[in-house]
């Protein structure tokens, strides 16, 4: 009885001692395997980018056909609001008219960009998982990280990541671990500038917080980069506030925010990379 | 042996370039179905053999690590213990001769997701973390909801295959 007992003390002694072995050897390998990683992965992605770079452009051109499929029913109403929206787009022009450098400041910031002299190197994007892009570009293009990373219209997206030899990770503007300075574009250029940041809330969202409570922002307030921690250059294309949560008790105000970045309709980007901080 | 585990490898890994690029432009809220995981679990839920199991483990986890993670290893350290916690509970419960019924394996994977999901995001937190977020909030459901009709679904189509090869 005695012996039996033993025997299976001792068995399974044994089996934790496997357990234990065989975590050690794994934990051994990997760390030994992390050496190589850059040039593993760097091969893994060689091997993938094609396939997956057709997949994202057959999701892009398919989800888009059902997209408009799926949404025909609602394109009436889209239009008569959209025919509402026009008349008073219309009646802000002429406001908006007289305000010249507000306009110069929304016009393409790509133009901004050339204007100081950023150079851009134009990548695809081949993947997208838990709010960072992976693009086809890496170090072997002139990619490093901590460079910023827009589309054509100067909409800002988000920064490098991290680099591998012919491709990279980008960190996106909505990921949970980012956070973007930025202002609010005033419509007045007597007001006092309001800035605030952009937190990622993860799955493509993000919100605007740490505005102080006496400044004044309002449902439509243009979002830019503000460039106070050099991160970004400035006035590029963040997103627009769609709900503000003010509360007393709190110094600063909140907001909802719709980022002005559309990833899955995105085919390619682009990198700047000569922007000094 | 070898050529089940090649073809599941190639599927892992199908799954991994559609659930990282086609599915995006399908997912709710910006979310796309994590196939690897549903693959991954459907096959440890229906297997008992042990070293396959383990294999399954470091094939999805490398796979995984080498497409989204900086290091290798916290993918397949997350299987593995996916793996341990599932055959300890299905042994516990001791259901095995009944045809896996699926509130069984409705629940079992429920939990699982969930255990995965806070390890993974334990672990970006760690090794990245610039601020603390709330991981329970109404997307955190979502996810779990939409992975769970995935998987409901793979459950059926496993349930198929078992039932052909009991014929």
């Amino acid at each position: 009885m005695n012996g039996a007992k033993n025997f299976y003390i001792n068995k399974k002694k044994n089996n934790w001692f496997k357990i234990l072995i065989g975590t050690i050897v794994l934990l051994f390998c990997l760390w030994v395997l992390n050496f190589f990683v850059a040039p593993i992965k760097n091969i893994f992605y060689n091997l993938s980018s094609p396939i997956q770079k057709t997949f994202w452009s057959a999701g892009v051109s398919s989800s888009s056909f059902f997209g408009s499929l799926f949404n025909g029913v609602s394109l009436f109403r889209e239009n008569e609001n959209l025919k509402q929206e026009n008349q008073k787009l219309l009646s802000q022009i002429v406001a908006l008219q007289s305000i010249t450098q507000e306009n110069q400041a929304k016009s393409d910031v790509l133009t901004v960009c050339q204007n100081n002299g950023f150079s851009l190197v134009m990548v695809g994007i081949s993947g997208l998982d838990n709010d960072n892009l992976s693009i086809n570009k890496g170090s072997a293009d002139g990619i490093s990280e901590g460079m910023p990373v827009i589309n054509q219209q100067g909409v800002l997206f988000g920064k490098i990541s991290k680099v591998y030899k012919n491709f990279s990770h980008v960190i996106l503007i909505s990921n949970k671990n980012s956070i973007t300075n930025v202002k609010v574009q005033q419509a007045d250029n007597m007001m006092s500038e309001v800035n605030g940041v952009v937190k990622g809330k993860g799955a493509l969202t993000a919100y605007l917080d740490l505005i102080p409570i006496s400044s004044e922002i309002n449902y439509g307030d243009i979002l830019v980069t503000s460039a106070i921690d050099k991160s970004f250059p400035k006035d590029l294309l963040v997103g627009k506030i769609t709900k503000k949560e003010k509360n007393d008790q709190n110094p600063f105000q909140q907001a909802e925010i719709n980022l002005f970045f559309n990833v899955t309709a995105s085919d390619n980007l682009f990198v700047i990379t000569d922007y000094k901080k | 042996m070898f050529k089940k585990l090649l073809i599941i490898l190639l599927f892992f890994y199908l799954f991994i370039l559609l659930q990282n690029s086609f599915l995006i432009h399908y997912g709710l809220f910006g979310l796309a179905p994590d196939l690897v995981f549903i693959l991954f679990f459907l096959l440890i839920f229906f297997s008992s053999k042990i070293l396959e199991n383990l294999i399954y483990a470091v094939i999805a986890g490398t796979l995984l690590d080498l497409s989204w993670y900086n290091y290798l290893g916290p993918s397949i350290i997350f299987f593995i213990i996916i793996l341990f916690l599932l055959k300890k509970t299905q042994s516990a419960l001791n259901i095995k001769k009944d045809g896996y019924p699926f509130t069984y394996f409705f629940t079992l994977f429920l939990f699982s997701f969930i255990i995965y999901q806070i390890m993974s995001i334990v672990y970006l937190w760690l090794t990245d973390a610039n601020n603390l977020f709330i991981i329970f909030n109404i997307k955190f459901l979502i996810e779990i909801i939409y992975n769970s009709l995935f998987a409901s679904f793979g459950f059926w189509i496993f349930k198929k295959i078992e039932h052909v090869k009991r014929i």
